[in-house]
Order: C-alpha cells, then sequence, then structure tokens
C-alpha cells in the first residue's frame, strides 16, 4: 500500500518517512607527516551508512525528541528532512511534498534551525536580517508584523534588536534564530541541537517559548539534542538513533514504565556510625552506592521489589534521617538501550 | 580538515632556556610543514600558476626584443632568465603572515597569539618558513625544473655566484617575512585591510624588481629605491645569479641584505609591541 | 524577475550600510584598493620608458586596453567576493545549507550576500585611463560606440562571471581549499595585452576556452579602428551568453552533487 504514489494525498501524517537511507562516501584520512603525504598521492574510499532504513510518521502538532550520539545519524536525517540532502534510500513526504525535489517551495513551508550555526547573516543588525527574511519568504506586512511582536515579548529580542548577530551572546543569537526560522509562520519546524552551549536559564527561556507555540499554532517540532532534560521539557515522544538504526520510539512515559528496570532510593543516615549496618540492606538485587559519609544511593529491582517493602526494610533496621525515593534517570534508560542495540 | 595537525605545541616546561625556545620554535616550523601538506591540489595548481606568469612576460618581453637587441644591458636570454628565476625564488620567499595576522584579528583570536609563551613575530617566522621550507621541495624546484625545459634559460653566472645567490634568496625570505608581519600589525587597528594587502602585494611586485629590472626605472626612482630594502628581495639576488654582480659587489650586497633583514624584523618587533599595547578583540 | 531585483537592491543596501558604517575604514579600503590598481600600471609605465612600441600598439593604445580591462574586472570583482571563499566557508564550513534552506536561488543568494564595494575603483579608474588614453589617441566616439561600450562592458563582465563560477562550482566535487581559481585568476593578466604577442596555442585559449580575450582584446579593437577582429568584435555578446548559460547548468550540477554528498 505505501509504495501506491496516490498515498501521499490519503496520508494524514504530517512527516511520514519510510525506508529512509542515506550513505556517504568519503576518503580515509592518515594522520602526520607521512600520511599527510600519502593523502597527496593516494586516497582510500569507504561507504558509511549515516542512515540505515528509518521509518517514522509526526501527526500534526507533535513534538518529537530525536536522541543519539554524536555521528548516530541524527543530523542526516534532519537534512533529509529538509530537503539539504537527497536520501540514497526510501521516500520521505512532509507536508506534502518530497523535501528534495520540490525543495524551494518546501522552505516556505518550514523552519530550521541549527544550533551550531547561525542562520542569520553575521555582519548586520538582527532586525535588518528579520527584514531580509520578510522579502525571501514574502511574508505579508500584518503577519510580519504581528509575529515580530510575539516573538520579541516571549523571547524577549527588544534590546538587541539593533545589534549586528556576531555581537550577540549565544543564548541571545539562539533566540533570534528561533524568531527568524518562525516568521513565516511554517506548520513545521525542525530544530537541531537548540540547546547546545547553553546556559541553564537559556534553555529554559528556549523550552518555554517552544511550548509556547506549540500551543499557539500547533505548530509541529522535531528537535534532536543530546541534552535529554530538552525532551523531558518538550516531548511526549522520543525517537532514539544509533548507528543509522531507529532503536526507539515511542511515548516518554510509556518509555520509563517499560523500560526502566530500577527505582532507586537516596537516604540520609543519622550519623556515621549507622554505616556499618549498610551490609544488611544489600540483599537480592538491591546496591547501594555511597554519596558521602552519611548520604546513599540505593537501586533495587522494580520487578522483585517494592518501594514500600525496600523502605520499611531501610527504616527497621537503619536509623535514617531522610528519604527521596526516584525513577531510574532517562539517562540510564537511554543508555542501556544504547547498549542493547535494541528494544523489542 | 587537519584539526589535529593544527594542534599547538605543548607550553615549553620549567623555565624558557634556549634549548627549550628552539624547540617550540621548531614546532612551530614543523606544524607549518605538516599544515601545509594538508592542501593538496594548491601545489598542483601553484606550479601552472607560475608557469603562466612567466609565459606572459615571456611573450611581452619577445615582442619587444623583436626590434632591439639589447636594452639596457640585457639581451633577450638574460632578460627571459631574470624573469623566470625571479618568479621560481618568489615561490620560495612568498609569504602570508599579514593574511594570517589579519584573520586573527577578524576571528578575534589574536588575545590567543598574545598568552603563548613566545615571541610572537618568530611564531609568524617560524611557521612561514616551515611552508618555505615545504615549498622549495613542492613549488619551486617542480617549477624550476619545467620552465628550465620549456624556456631557453641561463645557468648561473658561477659556483660562488650561486653560492651567493641561495644565501641572498634565503635573506629575501626573511625580508618579506618582516614586511608582511609590519604590514600584519595594521590589521589590528582596520576592519578590512584586504585593499592595504593588495597594494603592498602589487608594490613589492613593481620595486622589488620582480617584474621589470630596477635598472629600467627611471633615474631619480632608481635612486629613491636604493634607500629601501625592496630590491633586494629578488633585484639583487637574480642579478647575483646573472653575474652582473661580482666578487666584492657580491659580498657587499649581502652586507646591506643582511642590515635590511634585521631592519624590518626590528621594526616588526616595534611595531607589535605598540599595536599590542591597545588591541581591542573583536567579537567573542 | 522583479522579485529578484528587489531583492538585490535589499542586500545591496544592507551590506553597503554594513560598510559604510566604518566611513574612515571603507575609505582606507578604497584608496588602498586604488593605489593597488594604479601600481598594477607600473610594469607598462616604465617598459614604455625603454621602448618606443609594443609590436605595432602604441603606448597610449596598450592603456587604453589595460584601462578596458579594468572596467568589466571591477564590476565582477564586486560580486566576486563570496566566490573566492565559497569552498572554505559554504562547502567545508557548511553554510551553503542555509541557502539551500531558503526559498530562493542559490546562485542568486551566494552571489549577493557580500559585496565588494571598494572594487568599484576598479571602474572608475579603467575608466579613467580610457578617458585619458582616447583623447591622446584622438578617438571620435559616435553614438553607437557608447552602446557598444556598455553592451561590451557588460558582456565582459558576464564572461569573467562565468568563468570563475564554473570553477567554483568544482568545489562541489572537490573539497581541497585552493583549487584551480588562483592560477585562473592570474591568467586574466593574459587580457591587458594585445593578443597578438602571444603563440596560437594561448590565442586560442584565450578566445574559444577560457575566453578572456573577449572580455577585453577583442572589444578593444573595434575602439582602436582595428578593423580585422570585426568579427570577433560581433561576438562578443554570443560568447559571453553561451559561457554563462554553461556556468548555470554547472552550478546546478554542483547544487545536485553536494545533495547527494552532503560534503
Amino acid at each position: 500500500m505505501r509504495d501506491d504514489p496516490q498515498c501521499v494525498d490519503c496520508m494524514t501524517a504530517l512527516v511520514e518517512v519510510q525506508d529512509l537511507t542515506k550513505e556517504f562516501r568519503t576518503f580515509k584520512r592518515r594522520e602526520g607527516v607521512k600520511g599527510a603525504i600519502q593523502n597527496l598521492f593516494v586516497r582510500e574510499r569507504i561507504i558509511v551508512k549515516a542512515v540505515d532504513h528509518v521509518t517514522f510518521s509526526i501527526e500534526p502538532g507533535e513534538m518529537v525528541g530525536y536522541i543519539g550520539a554524536n555521528g548516530a545519524g541524527k543530523s542526516t536525517t534532519i537534512k533529509m528532512l529538509t530537503g539539504i540532502l537527497v536520501p540514497t534510500g526510501g521516500r520521505v513526504v512532509a507536508n506534502g511534498f518530497v523535501p528534495c525535489r520540490d525543495r524551494r517551495h518546501y522552505t516556505k513551508r518550514i523552519g530550521v534551525v541549527f544550533g551550531q550555526r547561525t542562520q542569520l547573516w553575521w555582519d548586520i543588525a538582527v532586525v535588518e536580517s528579520f527584514k531580509l527574511l520578510k522579502e525571501l519568504y514574502e511574508i505579508p506586512d500584518a503577519d510580519y508584523q504581528k509575529r515580530l511582536g510575539l516573538f520579541s515579548e516571549i523571547l524577549n529580542l527588544k534590546d538587541y534588536m539593533n545589534t549586528p548577530v556576531r555581537k550577540l551572546s549565544l543564548g541571545e543569537r539562539m533566540r533570534c534564530d528561533l524568531a527568524a526560522s518562525l516568521l513565516h509562520n511554517p506548520p513545521l519546524l525542525f530544530l537541531d541541537e537548540p540547546t547546545i552551549g547553553l546556559d541553564v536559564v537559556a534553555k529554559d527561556r528556549i523550552r518555554e517559548f517552544l511550548k509556547e507555540i506549540n500551543r499557539l499554532e500547533r505548530t509541529t517540532v522535531l528537535l534532536t539534542t543530546h541534552d535529554l532534560s530538552d525532551i523531558e521539557e518538550l516531548s511526549r515522544r522520543i525517537m532514539i538513533i544509533d548507528r543509522g538504526k531507529i532503536l526507539f520510539d515511542g511515548d516518554l512515559a510509556e518509555m520509563k514504565k517499560r523500560l526502566a528496570q530500577y527505582n532507586q532510593v537516596k537516604f540520609f543516615l543519622k550519623d556515621r556510625a549507622q554505616a556499618a549496618s549498610l551490609a544488611q540492606i544489600t540483599t537480592d538485587g538491591i546496591s547501594c552506592e555511597r554519596v558521602d559519609d552519611v548520604t546513599y544511593l540505593m537501586r533495587f529491582d522494580r520487578d522483585k521489589h517494592s518501594s514500600a517493602e525496600v523502605i520499611r526494610n531501610l527504616v527497621n533496621r537503619l536509623e535514617v534521617r531522610d528519604i527521596f525515593i526516584e525513577e531510574e534517570p532517562i539517562e540510564d534508560i537511554v543508555k542501556r538501550i544504547y547498549l542493547s542495540g535494541e528494544v523489542g | 580538515m587537519g584539526a589535529s595537525e593544527l594542534a599547538l605545541p605543548a607550553r615549553p616546561r620549567g623555565g624558557a632556556s634556549l634549548a627549550n625556545q628552539a624547540r617550540v620554535y621548531a614546532e612551530f616550523i614543523r606544524v607549518g610543514f605538516v599544515n601545509t601538506l594538508a592542501y593538496r591540489l594548491r601545489y598542483y595548481t601553484g606550479i601552472v600558476t607560475y608557469f603562466i606568469y612567466v609565459s606572459i612576460y615571456y611573450f611581452i618581453w619577445k615582442a619587444i626584443y623583436e626590434h632591439s637587441a639589447k636594452i639596457e644591458g640585457f639581451d633577450f636570454k638574460q632578460l627571459l632568465t631574470y624573469v623566470a628565476v625571479g618568479w621560481i625564488i618568489r615561490s620560495f620567499y612568498y609569504n602570508n603572515i599579514d593574511q594570517q595576522i589579519a584573520i586573527q584579528v577578524m576571528e578575534g583570536k589574536l588575545a590567543m597569539d598574545l598568552i603563548k609563551p613566545v615571541n610572537t613575530q618568530f611564531m609568524y617566522v617560524a611557521q612561514a618558513l616551515g611552508e618555505s621550507v615545504f615549498r622549495l621541495a613542492l613549488l619551486t624546484l617542480p617549477t624550476a625544473v619545467i620552465l628550465a625545459l620549456v624556456f631557453p634559460l641561463r645557468l648561473p653566472a658561477g659556483a660562488l655566484n650561486f653560492a651567493g645567490f641561495m644565501l641572498s634568496v634565503f635573506m629575501s625570505f626573511f625580508i618579506v617575512a618582516g614586511i608582511n608581519f609590519c604590514v600584519g600589525t595594521f590589521a589590528i587597528r582596520l576592519k578590512s585591510i584586504l585593499g592595504l594587502l593588495r597594494a603592498k602585494y602589487f608594490l613589492l611586485e613593481l620595486f622589488s624588481g620582480l617584474l621589470i629590472p630596477i635598472s629600467f626605472f627611471p633615474e631619480v626612482f632608481q635612486k629613491a629605491l636604493a634607500f629601501m630594502p625592496f630590491q633586494y628581495i629578488s633585484y639583487v639576488p637574480v642579478l647575483i645569479y646573472l653575474g652582473k654582480l661580482q666578487g666584492l659587489g657580491i659580498v657587499k650586497a649581502l652586507g646591506i641584505q643582511l642590515f635590511w633583514v634585521f631592519a624590518m624584523l626590528a621594526l616588526g618587533d616595534a611595531l607589535w609591541r605598540w599595536s599590542s599595547r591597545r588591541i581591542t578583540i573583536q567579537g567573542g | 524577475m522583479k522579485r529578484h531585483l528587489r531583492l538585490f537592491v535589499l542586500y545591496f543596501a544592507q551590506y553597503a550600510k554594513v560598510r559604510l558604517a566604518y566611513k574612515a575604514d571603507f575609505i582606507i579600503a578604497f584608496f588602498s584598493s586604488m593605489a593597488a590598481t594604479v601600481l598594477g600600471f607600473g610594469f607598462v609605465l616604465v617598459l614604455f620608458t625603454k621602448i618606443p612600441k609594443l609590436q605595432d600598439w602604441s603606448f597610449y593604445e596598450i592603456l587604453f586596453l589595460y584601462g578596458f580591462s579594468l572596467i568589466p574586472l571591477g564590476f565582477f570583482n564586486v560580486v566576486s567576493w563570496n566566490l573566492y571563499e565559497f569552498g572554505d566557508l559554504y562547502i567545508i564550513e557548511g553554510r551553503f545549507d542555509r541557502i539551500l534552506l531558503r526559498p530562493v536561488d542559490t546562485l542568486f543568494q551566494v552571489l549577493f550576500e557580500k559585496f565588494r564595494l571598494e572594487s568599484l575603483q576598479e571602474v572608475a579608474t579603467g575608466i579613467a585611463v580610457v578617458t585619458i588614453s582616447a583623447r591622446k589617441l584622438n578617438i571620435s566616439w559616435h553614438a553607437a560606440d557608447y552602446l557598444w561600450f556598455v553592451v561590451m562592458v557588460a558582456s565582459g563582465a558576464l564572461i569573467y562571471l562565468a568563468v570563475f563560477l564554473i570553477l567554483t562550482a568544482v568545489s562541489f566535487w572537490f573539497e581541497d581549499r585552493v583549487g584551480i581559481v588562483p592560477p585562473v585568476f592570474n591568467m586574466l593578466t593574459f587580457g591587458r595585452y594585445p593578443l597578438t604577442i602571444y603563440n596560437v596555442f594561448i590565442q586560442f585559449m584565450l578566445s574559444w576556452i577560457i575566453p578572456f580575450g573577449f572580455a577585453s582584446f577583442y572589444p578593444t579593437t573595434h575602439f582602436l579602428g582595428r578593423e580585422n577582429f570585426t568579427i570577433y568584435f560581433h561576438l562578443v555578446p554570443v560568447v559571453a551568453a553561451t559561457f554563462a548559460m554553461l556556468a548555470v547548468v554547472v552550478w546546478n550540477r554542483g547544487v545536485a552533487n553536494y545533495s547527494s554528498t552532503g560534503s
């Protein structure tokens, strides 16, 4: 059914990706003086599969977190979804377009932000950049004014509207980039590492803005990141890619429920002397890790023990001042997914 | 590309002894050498570039010598050799220290130079020397061989002349490096020094005697140029090669050249001290 | 077309504003480039103190040719800036991605993102030298000649642009920073002297392979009244249009290759 080209119209998903594959041919680089001389004459070709039969779809209004280590294939996927790269195999339909084929029309209907590279003109003032974009995207005056007003309010851009981009801090620049990518009101927004290198406050502001835009305009967002707190804050859906393959695609809460293996209990002992009795609680499936003299972190298998039982056991045997129960951190779950390489 | 090769040499440990200093500069020379290797096509095309230059002037001078056998004491073959050898040695002494400094300034990285525990001028000159040594092997020699095969060039006037010529070219490098470093220090104050770099480029081409022998210039110019370092970059070394300078003349020329080497490097050092006192680093 | 013209004006105005924000700096850049251009005449000036003629070309005829060659070159240089840095900034550093993400032609964006305003000094110097030489040579200009002059300058600029676009597009396939641009750039010097002083091979190359002859030598023959090149003179706009079309084809292929390799 999916091979039927008519299907483009009947799909309800905003982004439909089927068996997407990208191979690169590169040259092996040799190191050092000897290698540099060898490179001068002969170079060895290698083929790398950056994205390997990736399939997923995104519904309108969704916010999806796309995560993976460096070189896992995140950026390559985004580049294919935005029309910069032509896939080696498989297909993409987004907003009703095949991105690389209808690139120029398609770009009017998407917004893109690359965290490491600004989309703005380096030497000119922010507001001038916006004016150029207004012309490039043929945005009507009224829309432009309205959206500019809205963004400068939520993102607080007023103070540096007249500053050249090169003089902005990373956080300020990212806010401007975000505003720039949304000036033409695209229904679909791609963000590649939008919070990379930002401090906590700046990150927070960006996240709040994205939530607001998603709420107001139902803008669909696909963001890559390797900061998992971005995903916890923003998206309910998470996709994990590693070595070009999707390892997990699903609800974040669902992932936690299904794949979290342990819970953890952080506790503070009344005094140092209590530590002597620690051995009594670390039995079958329960481990205990020392943080400092009186602080310990206990992990236990969710299937074998209930929190209530573990805590009862703990307070019975040791004199404890404080207890905090926590879920397994999402980083640990993701790490395990990478290691196992596949999820059922 | 080649990011790993760009890694800076380690800081010298335990004081700045002479041996340590030497090791640091040697490391800069090595980095310059390896960096240059990374530019593949540049060397293939560099040879073509120099060949084109010499060809242009070959045809111009050929047209000119159709009417006269000798101009200002040069016959056609001598003049052709003058032009070819001039361009060949240029492929060795050439460097773009000025451009490098300008780029550092534009990217706001000049402060990085200041915190390195070495003399900034020596660092740039040492790195440029590394590149020049490299070009000697991959650009200068192949260019010389090809030009000698295609055009009827003259051999050096004698063994002594050749030795003097080599020494002279070696000093040319330092004069050019010194001048370029001076020009580079202006980059610290200007937003765009491209115009300045181009002006310097054409000034050196003309007044070093690369395009046309200094003796072709009107009298007044010749007198003025005698008090400047430019002709010691190209005109003088090639005169030694051709045997138009002999014996004591060579020694005297080399002496003056040596003076200009130190003068230009000293000027560069002074300008740098003066400029770096009011460095403004653009952007972050 | 109208939209592109509007965008061009906007881009240009933006960039001019940036450059003129530092007036003193711009003035230094303008006059130091002009000094460079004037120094470029040094060789010819010194040479003609020793010789009366180069082949059958007098001093002022050579000056006319040299001066004329600067005018289309100056216009070309105003937009060529991004071409020299293209491999570095757009391919290796990846700015071309940004170009691809905008709903305007890629070539348009690359050419007009930055302008080298000071290159207009070459146009000014060229016109001054041509005017002086024309007066010394007692060339009489008819109304049609002015029109031809404009056509020749436009064609010349287009030829330079086409040649260097083709060479720049090579960066789409080879990532090496310094490619074949510098040697060809140096071949511009060939165009400053009469094509007739070169051997047949170079004459052929400068006419049909890298057609710099059509950007400087052939146009000037008409104004200097050298009738034996009339056919070539009339071919100038045709050669310019042909090479421009070729350049667009090569460029678009390069973009396609970039999209499939993503260097």
